[in-house]
């Protein structure tokens, strides 16, 4: 089936002229072995029953570790079995054991809840009687306390375990003496500054594990990264054994970078991947292939989905109809529920996601993956691609490259792209920000025992200097030789793992008088997505903003039918608060600080559907937005190096300096190994605070995650790339890809591609 | 924020610095607060003795039976938070008791409390508490359900002791059904002042209790507690002791649901001059004298729920007051009856009852929901707008709940 459509494609010359590289990465045979000895029959009648007959070499592998008592890990691809790799040694423990416990850890309710179902059907089918119990901020109160006292497995997330159970660790003791086993999974997604935090929570989880006796064996869980165990080690703070061989059989895979063609040879604009997107889709969907559209935004999800169900109702007009959903975070659960199982049971034929769909659920197998965009990490690419693919089957994954320097730079060079193992993440546990609230976390939990060192506090053998500063402000007391917890407040409550505020903001249909919940959205996107007068799109249709109340959490949107959508334009600002360290950079000096960065939404553009033009403009006044963080200041003094500033023309200096956090915006992630969207640079030609032209690169998580640091350590290979990038590039006066469009309004007479190149080989000081 | 990494710098310079923590024994040669006795090196102990009230008594002794509160212990903990996680630490416990009097006498109360003067001394004072419980025959308390019981079972827990169950009861819930309708709200304060008529004067509030304890710890948690804390340890003694006759209160009011002095008045209580104090421990006594309006309803459910159905039924066709009716409309609409709209109605017509006109609204927009009933609540509304004798209040609430009503009316836009 698949390939009747790569057949197709291959002898599709307007098809093949756009693709940049196509790569085939051979099948693969199974490797299986026999159940473990000693296995429970009641567990293998219930493998059986759902087609199981052998374990793939990797299950096996993860059960003897885990049995062992040994920290595993696996990191085995999409779609080869995890789940069973640490439900059978689990199971297996509490049919030998009754009174041994099984903590599960996901990143997200929707996660766990699946996981829920999945286990309940292995068990009810098994009828293995193990009770199995969800514990989040969902679970009512009623089932709590059963939870806690019978719960054999408890399923949970990292945010409810730090604030709702460690804290309240007393009522859980009859589980926390008997927990054998912990489950992590996802730990891929747990970098950064919320990796951080969650490394801390796992310190915690042991240390009051180990005061009521116990010494669970973690099993891991991640998706391909370029570090793997490494990763897990620093997260766990042990080492872990590593699984990363999968015997699971696939078939045949196709990778293709396509590049859509230029309809602008001068200005070098291609066509946009929305509308790329949604013409291969509707190609593949009508062979009869079962496809998924993976979307950087959720509008583009939405006019995708659009897109694609137009033109199938001109095709189709019989019931023979091809299903395609929409499908993104902001919808409310039941309906993600709905189109999942459609996607399973095969009702639905294709769908268009942002990433939400690219983490674990399980949605069956796709023939096809359609990346409308790159998205942001090579990492990201695998698993979004690895979405097609069923056991044995063909299955194809087509790459479209948007306009931005990087999708240029990557679909360009396919060796650097195939070449390159996926990012790797990092965290920093003892960040001292992160560690300051989980000491604070820890103490309230139980406290602190004389003057710590690795000896004698395996967990948190450096919290003696926070001991001190909290002793100092009086939320802790040092007396008879031990730390207690003598603060007010209840430290978790006001420690949130993630950047990022939980409080969404809900949307409410209101046409016609009703009151009904339509989906949700985080705040931060709220005030760039759902600002009054903006068109909201859900699923198939169009709602206007009517009303967007930030304190009570609530939008008010109306039902329209309107033939554009809306973009709004954020104006950033930022100031600087604190000057940490100063060095001497490549070309510049760097000064790392704390800045306050304000944002504010004061117009939008309307767009036309379909040719995308605009047809006008809207004002929204809403409060600004303010976060306080790390940046890193590079300071184009006068002088050597990027003090070539000087030597180009007045009107030019301003452009060029925008062209330059253009291309920093375009080259860094590649090297900071993050997504563009994780920092935000802010040029200034006439800095207020320094004086002289300044460009600013500050992160956007608040209090900071590292990167302004990264960056500082890493300017030079990125200009240096940055430099490489211009040069390489085929367009005459420069293009969205290298140092942006030709602006005719900014720019008199001179070549704005030359200009930078001129100003960036200066700064290297070539 | 950058200042961080200084100040965790100064103080690892401190750390390295200070020689290792000692243990640091507690004075025991300094003598206790006078009153008080040392259980051990942290933990201090007092009793204080007095006869409860005669007046008090002589009114309630009718219905009661003093032998139940042998070994009964109304207690109360004051702790150094609200969460109840494993951070928060109960410093200052104690109950009320009652030992009956000679011959049917006057009964006399016996006070204790527990103070714990460090956060280390935490294990001697649930060692003294476990062997007190052990003794109990059952416990009272307000709240004590969500709130002190599990505390208490967690600190058992992390002492590595099993906490000595007993039989419990919990005067929060009794007390909402009677007067949760009528009073602002059923906190104990409330309570004692509305219906105790206890009122208190320089009372600590129960919110700054927590911060008080610790400014004395950060003091040095000198050996005389009783002095910088002695509105803290007043305000919890006056606390068990306001629990203890609450629940002899209640007692009798569950004995004998329908005596006519509960629904007309406290009568048996004769006037009196306020605040009789004890010497020493300065506690009140209470002073029920002024009518407290009580729920009927409530109270016949005190003693027995089907009874008291029939008891309201009755009630309503002899009586047809509006206390009265209120609570059997109430009744009626939990069992989604329809002849509480008969009640209502007719409260409202007859006796201009707003309760009630507020009750029969909510049930025609919410639970009958047909055009012809929000038609129906549209005429009640504008009928009653156009009397002269509505207050503000109100007026506006029957504004607000008709352009609601109005919205909903309006056809849906094209």
């Amino acid at each position: 089936m698949a390939d009747s459509l790569v057949d197709t494609l291959r002898s599709d010359p307007t098809f093949m002229a756009q693709v940049q590289a196509w790569h085939t990465f051979p099948s693969r045979e199974g490797r299986t072995l026999p159940f473990p000895a000693g296995l429970d029959p009641r567990l293998a009648q219930g493998l059986r029953g759902r087609g199981v007959e052998r374990l793939y070499s990797h299950q096996a592998q993860a059960f003897d570790a885990a049995r062992s008592g040994r920290h595993v890990l696996i990191a085995t691809p999409t779609a080869s079995g995890k789940s069973l790799c640490y439900n059978l040694p689990v199971m297996q423990t509490l049919l030998e054991q009754p009174e041994a416990r099984a903590l599960y850890l996901f990143p997200t309710k929707a996660l766990s809840q699946d996981q829920q179902s999945e286990l309940n059907e292995t068990t009810l089918g098994a009828d293995l009687g193990l009770k199995i119990a969800t514990y989040d901020g969902d679970t009512p109160s009623s089932l709590r306390a059963s939870a806690r006292e019978t719960g054999q497995i408890v399923i949970s997330n990292p945010d409810m375990f730090h604030s709702g159970i460690l804290p309240n660790h007393p009522k859980w003791i009859k589980f926390l003496k008997n927990l054998r086993f912990v489950v992590v999974d996802e730990v891929h997604s747990y970098r950064g500054v919320f990796g951080s935090h969650v490394a801390n929570v796992l310190r915690r989880l042991r240390r009051v594990a180990a005061f009521y006796g116990a010494e669970p064996a973690f099993i891991l869980c991640s998706a391909t990264i370029g570090n793997p165990k490494e990763h897990a080690e620093n997260l766990l703070g042990s080492p872990v054994e590593l699984v990363s061989d999968s015997g699971a059989p696939s078939g045949e895979k196709h990778f293709i970078l396509y590049n859509p063609p230029l309809v602008d040879r001068v200005q070098g604009i291609r066509r946009g991947t929305v509308n790329e997107a949604q013409a291969l889709a509707v190609k593949v969907l009508t062979t009869g292939q079962k496809a998924i559209v993976f979307a950087r935004s959720r509008v583009r999800v939405e006019l995708i989905a659009s897109y694609i169900k137009e033109r199938l109702a001109n095709l189709y007009t019989d019931n023979r109809r091809i299903r395609v959903e929409s499908y993104r975070g902001g919808y409310l659960p039941n309906e993600r529920r709905e189109i999942e199982k459609g996607l399973r049971d095969g009702s639905i034929q294709g769908v268009v996601s942002t990433n939400a769909l690219e983490l674990g659920i399980d949605i069956g197998g796709l023939d096809v993956a359609i990346l409308a965009g790159f998205p942001g990490s090579v990492s990201s690419v695998w698993q979004q691609a690895g979405r097609a693919g069923r056991r044995q089957t063909e299955s194809l994954a087509i790459l479209i490259a948007g306009s931005s320097p990087l999708d240029q730079y990557m679909v360009q060079n396919d060796r650097y792209f195939l070449d390159r193992p996926p990012e790797s993440a990092f965290i920093n546990p003892d960040n001292p920000y992160v560690l300051m609230e989980h000491v604070k976390c820890a103490a309230f939990e139980l406290p602190f025992e004389g003057k710590l060192n690795a000896a004698t506090d395996r967990w948190f053998p450096q919290a003696t200097p926070f001991l001190g500063v909290l002793e100092d402000e009086g939320t802790v007391r040092h007396t008879g030789g031990r730390w207690y917890w003598s603060g007010l407040a209840y430290p978790a409550e006001n420690v949130s793992l993630r950047s990022a505020t939980a409080e969404n903001i809900v949307i409410i249909d209101t046409t016609g008088g009703k009151n009904q919940v339509l989906g949700e959205m985080d705040r931060a996107s709220a005030k760039e997505m759902i600002y009054p007068q903006a068109i909201y799109l859900h699923r198939d249709r169009q709602f206007v903003v009517l009303e967007l109340d930030l304190k009570e959490r609530r939008c008010l949107v109306e039902e329209r039918d309107v033939n554009f959508y809306t973009d709004a334009e954020v104006k950033t600002e930022l100031r600087v608060l604190h000057e940490d360290s100063r060095v001497a950079g490549p070309g510049c000096t760097l000064v790392l600080g704390d800045v306050l960065v304000r944002s504010q939404v004061s117009r939008f553009k309307k767009l036309k559907f379909h040719t995308h033009e605009n047809i006008g403009y809207g004002e929204v006044s809403l409060p600004e937005e303010q976060m306080h963080t790390r940046a890193v200041a590079l300071i184009l003094d006068a002088g050597a190096g990027a003090g070539s500033l000087d030597a180009l023309p007045e009107e030019l200096k301003g452009p060029a300096l925008i062209r330059i956090g253009h291309l920093l915006k375009g080259v860094a992630p590649a090297f900071l190994l993050c997504q563009s969207q994780d920092f935000g640079v802010s040029e200034r030609l006439r800095d207020p605070h320094f004086g002289v032209p300044v460009v600013y690169v500050y992160d956007q998580s608040p209090g900071g995650s590292g990167l302004a640091e990264a960056m500082a350590e890493q300017l030079e290979k990125i200009l240096k790339a940055a430099v490489n990038l211009v040069e390489a590039c085929p367009c005459g006066e420069g293009c969205p890809s290298c140092v942006g469009p030709r602006n005719p309004e900014e720019e008199v007479g001179l070549n704005p591609k030359d200009g930078v190149s001129r100003l960036l080989k200066g700064w290297l000081g070539h | 924020m950058a200042d961080l990494w200084e100040r965790l710098r100064a103080a690892q310079a401190k750390a390295d610095q200070a020689p290792a923590p000692e243990a640091e024994a507690a004075q025991q040669d300094e003598p206790a607060p006078a009153g008080w006795a040392w259980a051990a090196p942290l933990v201090a102990e007092r009793r204080l003795s007095f006869d409860l009230d005669g007046a008090f008594w002589a009114a309630l002794a009718g219905e009661l039976d003093a032998e139940a509160w042998r070994n009964m212990l109304c207690f109360d903990t004051e702790t150094t938070g609200l969460s109840g996680g494993a951070g928060t630490v109960p410093f200052l416990v104690g109950w009320a008791s009652l030992t009956p009097g000679d011959e049917g006498g006057v009964p006399s109360v016996e006070v204790r409390q527990w103070f714990l003067r460090d956060l280390p001394g935490e294990p001697d004072l649930i060692a003294a508490l476990d062997e007190a419980f052990q003794q109990a025959r059952g416990l009272v308390s307000f709240n004590g359900a969500s709130f002190d019981l599990p505390l208490l079972r967690s600190r058992w827990s992390l002492a590595g002791k099993a906490f000595p169950e007993r039989p419990h009861r919990d005067d929060l819930h009794p007390s909402r059904r009677l007067w949760k309708r009528l009073l602002p709200s059923c906190g104990l304060s409330t309570l004692e002042e509305a219906v105790l008529g206890l009122h208190r004067v320089d009372d600590v509030p129960g919110s700054l209790v927590p911060a008080l304890w610790f400014d004395y710890l950060r003091a040095g948690a000198a050996a005389d507690f009783a002095t910088p804390l002695e509105g803290v340890l007043r305000h919890h003694a006056q606390d068990v002791y306001s629990l203890l006759c609450l629940d002899l209160l209640l007692a009798a009011m569950r004995h004998r649901p329908e005596a006519p002095r509960w629904v007309e008045s406290f009568g048996g209580f004769p006037a009196r001059t306020p605040m009789a104090r004890l010497a020493g421990a300065g506690l009140l006594h209470p002073d029920p004298g002024p009518r407290t309006p009580v729920d009927f309803w409530g109270l016949l459910r005190l003693k027995d729920e089907d009874a008291a159905e029939r008891s309201l039924a009755d009630a309503w066709e002899s009586g047809r007051t509006e206390d009265v009716g209120l609570a059997w409309a109430d009744r009626l609409k939990r069992l989604r009856d329809p002849r509480a709209r008969g009640v209502w109605t007719e409260l409202w017509e007859a006796r201009h009852s707003y309760p009630a006109l507020e009750e029969l609204l909510k049930w025609l927009e919410h639970r009958e929901r047909t055009p012809a009933a929000r038609a129906q609540a549209l005429e009640l509304i504008e009928q009653a707008l156009n009397a002269a004798f509505l207050p503000r209040v109100w007026r506006e609430g029957l504004e607000r709940r008709r352009n609601r009503l109005q919205r909903l009316e309006r056809p849906a836009p094209p």
